[in-house]
């Protein structure tokens, strides 16, 4: 069985150890860190990602930009995508949820906060797919 | 100890019984739970706890992480906004009388204003002349001659306070501040002076060397073998 894969984007060092801290809450994970939106589609291309989660404000590509382009490919329009940012910025966590982010988590978080999030997006998601005859 | 200092010391022992009476409270209520029962609290306790731990891990690792003075400060600035959820602030240096601040970093990265300032006054001064922590009683900004005020940490180191963290306003959705960031904000009142101070150093260092940098595994070596009088050396004295 493949391992849950997930991919880390976010410019802060601190905030990417602490969110891989948090995630290895999943048992057998693999988590991947990307510095921002285009080291994130670097890595996509040839590693498999079960999760993403972005932070919003990055430099070279932003967020909200790495969600549309995620978006728009149909190898990974279902790809479970939660934005984790600072932004108190309605605005813009309603953009990244237009644009497809499966949910969000305000920083500063906690571990639990973002475990319980990607739980319920999974199960969301997995309930939305077709059952298999 | 002085008064303050006492005070201070009063307030962290009450706390301290304060968590030891809640673990002792959670730990009587796991027992008496039906025996497969979850016990939820305990487990939200436990949740809580590792949180706070990874939480002044990292913030710990990352302002020891770098001895790049650019590097340290950004660092700080990142702990602040991103694991306390400050929205804007002041990192003020003292000068060695506390009499004069000098504004360094700010949300935004560095300051480059006027190399020196006096003291903003009220309760920037406070905090640099007494150098215990201030923190807006309901989160209500008491404004100070530089601006609003939520919070001011004194970064401490041997006792001296080498500056203070200025908060003026946290991130809209948080509402004050937590235990967990009373504790963090105290992880950087206690490490970001001798941080700070260690960058500060290293960078001066570097520029006595005429362009050949020893890195800091030179430095230290040759820091230590110039120090003068170790204890071996007293101990073996006649």
């Amino acid at each position: 069985m493949r391992r849950m894969t997930f991919l880390v984007v976010e410019d802060s060092p601190a905030m990417r150890q602490l969110i891989g801290f948090a995630l290895k809450r999943f048992p057998d994970c693999r988590i991947l860190q990307a510095v921002d939106g285009a080291d994130a589609l670097r890595t996509m291309a040839y590693e498999p990602i079960d999760v993403l989660i972005t932070d919003i404000n990055m430099p070279i590509m932003d967020g909200l930009k790495l969600v549309k382009v995620v978006r728009g490919n149909p190898a990974m329009a279902d790809l479970p995508i939660i934005i984790v940012t600072t932004e108190g910025a309605d605005a813009d966590r309603e953009r990244g949820m237009k644009l497809g982010a499966d949910a969000y988590v305000a920083k500063p978080m906690e571990a639990g906060d973002l475990v319980r999030t990607v739980n319920e997006v999974l199960k969301r998601k997995a309930a939305a797919r077709p059952s298999v005859p | 100890m002085s008064g303050s200092g006492h005070e201070q010391f009063t307030d962290r022992e009450s706390r301290l019984e304060e968590a030891l009476g809640t673990v002792r409270r959670l730990f009587e209520e796991q027992a008496s739970s039906a025996p497969g029962e979850p016990a939820a609290a305990v487990a939200a306790a436990t949740d809580g706890t590792d949180d706070l731990l990874m939480n002044l891990y990292v913030a710990g690792l990352h302002l020891h992480g770098s001895l790049d003075l650019h590097d340290v400060l950004v660092n700080l600035r990142e702990i602040l906004i991103n694991l306390v959820g400050v929205e804007r602030f002041v990192l003020y240096v003292a000068d060695s009388t506390a009499r004069n601040l000098r504004a360094v970093a700010d949300e935004t990265g560095l300051v480059r204003g006027p190399a020196t300032a006096g003291p903003e006054g009220g309760i920037v001064s406070v905090v640099v002349r007494t150098g215990i922590p201030y923190f807006a009683a309901d989160d209500d900004a008491e404004t100070t001659p530089g601006g609003p005020c939520v919070a001011c940490v004194p970064l401490k180191m041997a006792g001296a306070v080498l500056g203070v963290v200025k908060i003026e306003r946290l991130v809209a959705h948080k509402s004050g501040f937590e235990q967990r960031d009373h504790e963090i904000l105290n992880l950087v009142g206690e490490q970001s002076g001798p941080a700070l101070l260690a960058a500060a150093l290293y960078r001066r260092y570097l520029g006595t060397q005429n362009g050949t940098s020893p890195g800091p595994a030179g430095v230290l070596f040759g820091l230590l073998d110039v120090a003068p009088g170790t204890e071996s050396s007293q101990e073996t004295a006649p």
